[in-house]
């Protein structure tokens, strides 16, 4: 038996490992279109769409050769050149040498940053993904689904 | 051709008019004439939510079977299904059988299915 923990996660944008994530979280969802006719006892539904959304806590870190790896999800958003283009997550749990992970191209719908003494700089994003999730196995020779 | 034999997500009926014809003079008085010894002209609103696309276009088929809001045709049993009272409520007395009164309509909910919007008004054989 194994269980997991935070230091088993990790958060990939775009090829690139963020270091510093201290929480990331998905959510998926069903929507679901009732069929219920007027004579049943009970609710019934069939399957509309999946969405995925989700969010991550990331401190704001310059690493020792001056690189703010941040800088990779804020240029889709915080910058006045910012591109708004989907980015590609890999939200991972590390499972030995094999990452248990969703792949999802997902834009970046909020980003949420601030300073406060006696307190870590760190970014709050939330993301939505667009499209089907990808298969992990296709694009990571270590990639397995979650 | 008839209409799927499936149960309506929503029904609605009105129960149409007795035909009476209101004579009234000029100092008020009134005098009403009944032409006829039944309602007439109810209007049955059928919705069917989230049903395959195969059945909603029964719908369509059975509109241009009937040529629109021409010809006449019975209901099946299960569009009444759910209803628990007399069931002349809905039928009428002698088995109102019934026309479109304007095109069935569909509306895509996503792929493969539909929600179709039936509307009818009876009509009396002699």
């Amino acid at each position: 038996m194994t269980y997991f923990t935070g230091r088993n996660g990790k958060l990939v944008v775009d090829g690139a490992t963020i270091a510093k994530v201290t929480s990331w979280s998905m959510n998926a969802d069903l929507d679901l279109l009732e069929t219920t006719a007027l004579n049943d006892a009970n609710k019934s539904f069939v399957a509309n769409l999946p969405t995925y959304t989700g969010s991550a806590t990331i401190l704001y870190y310059k690493d020792a050769a001056g690189a703010f790896e941040t800088s990779g999800i804020f240029g889709r958003l915080l910058r006045r050149s910012a591109s708004l283009a989907t980015a590609t997550l890999r939200l991972q749990i590390m499972d030995g040498n094999t990452a248990r992970e969703v792949v999802l191209d997902a834009f970046i719908t909020s980003i949420s940053i601030g300073s406060s003494v006696g307190e870590i700089v760190s970014a709050d994003i939330n993301f939505q993904a667009t499209g089907d999730l990808a298969d992990p196995a296709a694009q990571n020779p270590i990639g397995a689904a979650l | 051709m008839s209409l799927p034999d499936i149960t309506p997500t929503s029904r609605s009926l009105n129960f149409g008019v007795w035909p009476i014809k209101i004579f009234r003079s000029n100092n008020g008085a009134e005098l009403r004439r009944l032409y006829g010894n039944r309602r007439t002209n109810l209007e049955l609103e059928l919705v069917y939510e989230n049903v395959s696309d195969n059945v909603a276009n029964q719908f369509r088929e059975k509109y241009d079977d009937v040529k629109g809001e021409f010809d006449t045709f019975r209901l099946p049993g299960n569009t009444y299904a759910g209803w628990t009272s007399d069931g002349q409520t809905f039928t009428g007395p002698t088995a109102n059988v019934w026309r479109y009164k304007e095109p069935p309509s569909i509306t895509s909910v996503k792929r493969g299915v539909s929600t179709v919007r039936v509307v009818l008004v009876s009509a009396f054989i002699q």
